[in-house]
């Protein structure tokens, strides 16, 4: 114990501690979806925000970032104008062992779970996305939106198919980007300049999808919402996302609403 | 089941030994139990959300601690060992469905704990489940809080010698417990880092080799520990403008302290420093900056006065066994707070809790002074008075030893003044009046600068021998945050077993933020012998229980309470 206690000290110099390295992203692979719990009394939310959009950069498409505002948890509450919490939101939250005293900003990649459950700290996401970066999809889906500006109706058609047929669910979320609202900020002042990215404003389907089997030859479906006015329509897209049985996502999309 | 297997081959290895000594062997323990039935489902509450354990009626924390004792009756020179006894410890938690606002992986149950202790002359060794504190406990502080959740100890060994009077001597090491994993694979098992952490610790008593100072009643000690943390390399990963990046962790850290205290003629002095290596954890947003810590003390004491004035900064000093663990679990050591502990209820509704990866300096400055009996200000039976002042502010630069003056950087000032009289034979009264001021946004990551006036009057009388009267009277009053509070408590004391007790609070509210409410705890608690049994009925706002800096979040709760524990 002497010895190891001698030896027990390592110290990194200050132009060891980064390290480059290669991170292979397929862009013929599938696309992962990274949720945000975040909420605009939390004061190291922003730094998770900064680190999701350096991943949303680094991966392009093969990253879809969604940002969840839940309700049951304190650091979205107490000022309505800046309400961006969902019911969707609650539930995945809730269902991934989130609660009023999980420590924020927290995340989740893909709706999957590990060792240590299902929330993971901001500092391993760049971590969790490069250990499944490579992996296939054997199964796809395409969404389009199509907005009608007189009925503020929209119309989503989302093709899907599978390499092999498979029984899954598929999900459609409605995000919206870019909006302006307060922010309590690392520095500890409040920015009303901030820009919330990727909230997740609700599911348009069940919670966990519909019941769909994907089959090998394309099948497109259809869905209509009504848009409300207060989302700027510019910023708003559609996530599509597949699902297995087990709730996990196996492959995503995004489109803006056209 | 290997757990269990264990313990019964533990038990009777005790009982053997004893048998065949002819020595004493004799059992300890304890059985707790703190319930709560909901009256509403837990999902309904406002801060809480629908939970695994939704679905059941009843919240409960339940302990079970049992202790088997092996003395030796022989003189333990006599055979050369040396061994005075033998203890074996173990505790069984059920906390499947636990109270509100623990952890979720508190949830769990099973042995929670198994340990063997053997004392001898010279020291102790201990192999199992150890606690123990370095110092102040700036490096190395495992121990046990139960209203917190809070179970940090090693799973190794620990060997504390004391191979010659003024010499202490402690070395332990293990790996630490992490709450449960007993809903994955491994049923009936604990959850622990995989990595290890050990430590060593130095008291040399500098009185006991001078005899001038023995004689003349002064205790000089030194000392010194050294902790250092093993984990394996990780793989983390950041992405720059210019491409990739993955952390260069290091596997070893490494923390040293040394300390010095001096007692003499009612003077106590003490002071502290702690360094620790480079640390990058999610806590500290790997940071490669090293933590330190300087503690200053100052007191004296004498019949009828006691003063103490005290210090301390800290800096990047959160030390845990996993760099990305977070939340309550999994920390080694625990700063001292330098904020008093209120025990008023609305006294204790803004609680301060060390800022550990910030750093803060903190100080505190006490007077408690006592007028006699029969004198002008003490009046016929004594009254005390004590002034007390604590204030934290942050550090103005990361690293910094300065100040951080600016209005965000008052962190929690608590100045109260305290009066205590025994006005008759059988009635004592205390008045207190308290300022605190509470950065929410630092503290709790929300809310505003919070400053409120608090006033307490608390009664006791004495009304015969077999029944005692208390009383509380509380106001608060703020204009931030959830607005003014009044509160009422009163608690009578039956035949020296029963106490009945009421409590009422209204909070005026604040706005739309904050609705005004009702909140209020009857209960009826029995005591007898060893047992005390405690029923009542409460609803109680959310708010934060802390101990020694560290809180717990309470979410907001109403039911029927249930308490019972029992100690042998």
């Amino acid at each position: 114990m002497a010895a190891a206690l001698l030896a027990g000290c390592e110290v990194i110099g200050e132009n060891e501690r980064l390290i480059p390295t290669a991170v292979d992203i397929d862009a013929a692979g599938k696309a992962h979806v990274l949720i945000e719990y975040t909420g605009f009394r939390c004061v190291n939310c922003p730094k998770a925000a900064e680190v999701a959009e350096s991943l949303h950069q680094a991966y392009g498409e093969q990253l879809i970032v969604v940002a969840m505002h839940p309700a049951s948890n304190p650091f979205t509450q107490g000022v309505a104008e800046y309400d961006y919490t969902s019911p969707a939101a609650d539930i995945y939250y809730s269902d991934m062992g989130g609660n009023a005293t999980t420590a924020f900003p927290t995340g989740n990649l893909n709706m999957q779970s590990d060792a240590d459950g299902y929330l993971h700290d901001y500092s391993l996401w760049p971590t969790m996305l490069a250990a499944v970066a490579g992996e296939k999809a054997g199964v796809f889906v395409h969404p389009e939106a199509t907005l009608d500006e007189s009925t503020h109706q929209v119309t989503v058609r989302t093709t899907c198919y599978a390499e092999q047929p498979y029984d899954g669910n598929l999900l459609l979320w409605l995000v919206e980007d870019s909006i302006q609202g307060a922010q309590l900020m690392p520095d500890g002042t409040v920015s009303t300049q901030y820009y919330h990215r990727h909230v997740l404003r609700q599911a348009l389907t069940e919670p966990y999808g519909q019941t769909l089997a994907f089959a090998v030859q394309p099948a497109t479906h259809e869905l209509q919402f009504t848009l409300p006015e207060q989302y700027n329509r510019a910023h708003c897209s559609i996530v599509a996302v597949a699902l297995n049985d087990n709730n996990e996502i196996i492959n995503a999309r995004q489109t803006p609403i056209q | 089941m290997k757990d269990r297997r264990g313990y019964m081959v533990l038990l009777l290895c005790c009982m053997a030994i004893g048998l065949w000594a002819h020595d004493t062997v004799y059992v300890s323990g304890g059985i707790q139990h703190d319930g709560l039935f909901p009256t509403q489902p837990v999902s309904t509450y406002r801060t809480t959300p629908r939970a695994p354990w939704a679905k059941i009626d009843h919240l409960s924390n339940n302990y079970i601690d049992l202790s088997v004792h092996y003395l030796r009756m022989k003189d333990s020179e006599e055979d050369g060992s040396h061994l005075r006894g033998i203890q074996a410890d173990t505790r069984i938690e059920l906390n499947q469905w636990p109270l509100l606002g623990y952890e979720p992986g508190f949830a769990g149950h099973g042995i929670g704990r198994l340990s063997l202790k053997a004392d001898f002359d010279w020291g102790s060794v201990s192999i199992g489940d150890v606690y123990g504190q370095f110092g102040s406990g700036m490096l190395l502080n495992l121990y046990e809080n139960r209203d917190l959740g809070i179970d940090n100890y090693l799973r190794g060994a620990k060997l504390d010698v004391m191979p010659y009077r003024g010499i202490r001597l402690m070395a332990i090491g293990g790996k630490q417990r992490r709450y449960w994993n007993c809903y994955e694979d491994r049923a009936w098992g604990w959850n622990y880092t995989q990595d290890a952490a050990m430590g060593v610790n130095m008291e040399l008593g500098i009185h006991d080799f001078v005899p001038y100072m023995h004689q003349e009643g002064i205790h000089l000690s030194v000392g010194g520990s050294y902790v250092s943390k093993y984990e394996h390399d990780d793989t983390l990963l950041v992405y720059q403008p210019d491409g990739w990046y993955r952390y260069n962790l290091p596997r070893w850290v490494g923390a040293g302290e040394v300390r010095a205290s001096l007692q003499a003629k009612g003077w106590d002095a003490l002071v502290e420093y702690a360094y620790k290596a480079n640390d990058p954890t999610a806590e500290n947003g790997m940071s490669y900056r090293p933590g330190q810590a300087l503690l200053l003390s100052l007191s004296y004491s004498r019949k009828g006065l006691a003063v103490l004035a005290q210090a301390k900064h800290s800096d990047n000093m959160s030390f845990r066994s996993s760099r990305n663990q977070r939340g309550l679990a999994g920390r080694l050591n625990l700063l001292p707070v330098f904020t008093p502990q209120q025990t008023y209820s609305l006294a204790a509704i803004y609680p301060y809790a060390t800022q550990y990866a910030t750093g803060e300096w903190a100080f505190q400055a006490e007077l408690r002074y006592t007028w006699g009996k029969k004198t002008k200000m003490g009046g016929k039976y004594g009254t005390t008075l004590k002034l007390s002042a604590a204030h934290v502010r942050g550090l103005r630069n990361e690293g910094s030893w300065a100040v951080d003056m600016t209005a965000n950087g008052e962190y929690y000032t608590d100045v109260n003044i305290e009066l205590n009289k025994r006005v008759t034979r059988n009635w004592w009264t205390t008045a207190m009046l308290l300022y605190q001021a509470y950065n929410q946004q630092v503290i709790v990551g929300k809310g505003s600068m919070v400053r409120a006036g608090i006033a307490v009057w608390e009664n006791k009388v004495k009304i015969t021998d077999q029944f005692t009267l208390r009383n509380e009277l509380q106001y608060l009053y703020t204009r931030q945050d959830a607005g003014q509070w009044l509160s009422l408590l009163l608690e009578l004391d039956l035949w020296q077993c029963l106490t009945v007790s009421g409590e009422y609070s209204y909070n005026a509210g604040n706005g739309s933020e904050h609705p005004s409410g009702h909140y209020y705890t009857v209960a009826a608690a029995y005591t007898r012998d060893a047992h005390r049994l405690s029923i009542g009925y409460t609803k109680n706002n959310d708010g934060y229980n802390c101990a020694g800096g560290v809180c717990r979040y309470m979410p907001e709760q109403e039911g029927v309470t249930m308490s019972y524990s029992f100690n042998w």
